[in-house]
């Protein structure tokens, strides 16, 4: 599994927010093979289609209850409760069949606990594969909240040169990611 | 496995941008048609308490209304929590406790300035203590919808834990708009039948939650 933080998906999901679909592809990709996992450990890999079925649900509960996402939490924390809902709701329905499923529901994937000491670290090295004004131009935009102008009188280029710059270098990340996700599986 | 790909793109597709305070925003839409309704419900079909203009230099009349928009507040607080997964508002039950904790003694003060039993007994029990929660039950309706609605686009993990918020949150702003049209002046009155207009909108939106908030 390729280590994915949370930082990254916290940093995926604020993009997303923002409307960033580059971005927003890259983290339901990533959280789609993590949701697999999550299910296909708590219903049984034999399961396939049921562990699809709840994957799709997930994603689909993340988008249209994104708004009930808090900026200032950690982002994993918020979604793997989503995810443990849709989980004990599937028990639930399918009448409390695979009691070892909900033992084990209270646990989140490893690695996923709130971890704010390494954030800015993590953001660090998920920009630092990218051409260094690229970095400075989506950590100005996207993190800070500055404008284009200033970004693009920071990095002394135009304002259409910063946006490409940012739009690229938020695909690159996004490839990236998946990158490291596929070479792991 | 290509269902979900395809679920991607369509969810990529259909992304809107949302704003850092969307799930405030989502609520106040919700509250001010709700706070509207309820308002058309006193103004039209009961009426404002028909000696408001004296009423405003009674403290007691002050209190009155406080003490349900107080509770609201507190209510619409704790509403913002349980709508986010796993969201326990654990601090507003002590609020409310401390509320009322306040009101029930501001009423005992009142109740010992009472210079006879039939005024007592009037601070208690006013002229309308039968059907004032219903009133509030009714005020406190477009509210429940309106925090249902709310409810239902936000993420509550705990139906019922959520339902009551909403019920309480309703049924105390329902409770404020009454203020307006009530005669009451006795704060022992509304520390029973006031409150128990509250708590039955909060059963009744605890017990709609198990029915309508799951998903």
């Amino acid at each position: 599994m390729p280590d994915v933080t949370e930082s990254e998906l916290k940093v995926l999901m604020l993009l997303s927010l923002d409307g960033d679909e580059a971005a927003y592809r890259c983290l339901l990709d990533v959280l789609r093979h993590l949701l697999e996992r999550y299910y296909g450990r708590r219903l049984g890999r034999s399961d396939r289609s049921e562990v699809d079925d709840l994957v799709q649900e997930t994603l689909l509960a993340l988008h249209q209850r994104r708004i009930t996402y808090d900026r200032d939490r950690p982002f994993t924390a918020w979604f793997f409760t989503i995810a443990r809902h849709k989980l004990v709701d599937h028990h639930r329905r399918t009448g409390g069949r695979g009691h070892v499923g909900l033992e084990a529901v209270d646990e989140m994937p490893d690695g996923y606990r709130e971890d704010a000491v390494s954030a800015q670290m993590d953001i660090q090295r998920l920009l630092a594969g990218l051409p260094a004004w690229q970095a400075e131009a989506i950590r100005h935009v996207r993190l800070d909240g500055r404008s284009i102008t200033e970004a693009a009188l920071h990095a002394g280029r135009s304002e259409s040169m910063v946006k490409v710059g940012i739009h690229r270098g938020i695909k690159a990340l996004a490839a990236r990611l998946r990158g490291d996700h596929d070479k792991d599986e | 496995m290509t269902k979900t790909n395809e679920l991607i793109e369509d969810l990529v597709r259909d992304l809107r941008p949302v704003r850092r305070h969307a799930l405030a925003g989502l609520l106040a839409r919700a509250l001010v048609p709700g706070l509207a309704l309820s308002a058309c419900l006193i103004l039209f079909g009961h009426g404002l308490r028909p000696d408001l203009g004296a009423a405003v230099f009674v403290p007691a009349f002050w209190v009155k209304s406080a003490y349900p928009l107080l509770l609201g507040l507190i209510g619409l607080g704790a509403l913002l929590t349980v709508a986010r997964p796993g969201g326990r508002p654990l601090g507003g039950a002590l609020k409310v406790a401390i509320v009322y904790a306040l009101l029930v003694a501001l009423a005992v003060l009142q109740m010992r300035q009472a210079a006879s039993p039939d005024e007592s007994h009037r601070l208690v029990m006013g002229i309308s203590a039968l059907y004032c929660p219903l009133i509030i039950l009714a005020t406190g309706a477009p509210l429940l919808a309106a925090t249902f609605w709310f409810l239902r686009r936000s993420a509550p993990t705990s139906p019922t834990l959520a339902g009551t918020v909403a019920g309480l949150a309703a049924g105390a702003l329902g409770a404020w708009i009454y203020s307006w049209g009530c005669i009451e002046n006795g704060l022992p009155f509304v520390a029973l039948w006031y409150t128990l207009g509250i708590v039955l909108c909060t059963m009744l939106g605890g017990l709609m939650g198990r029915f309508w908030l799951r998903w």
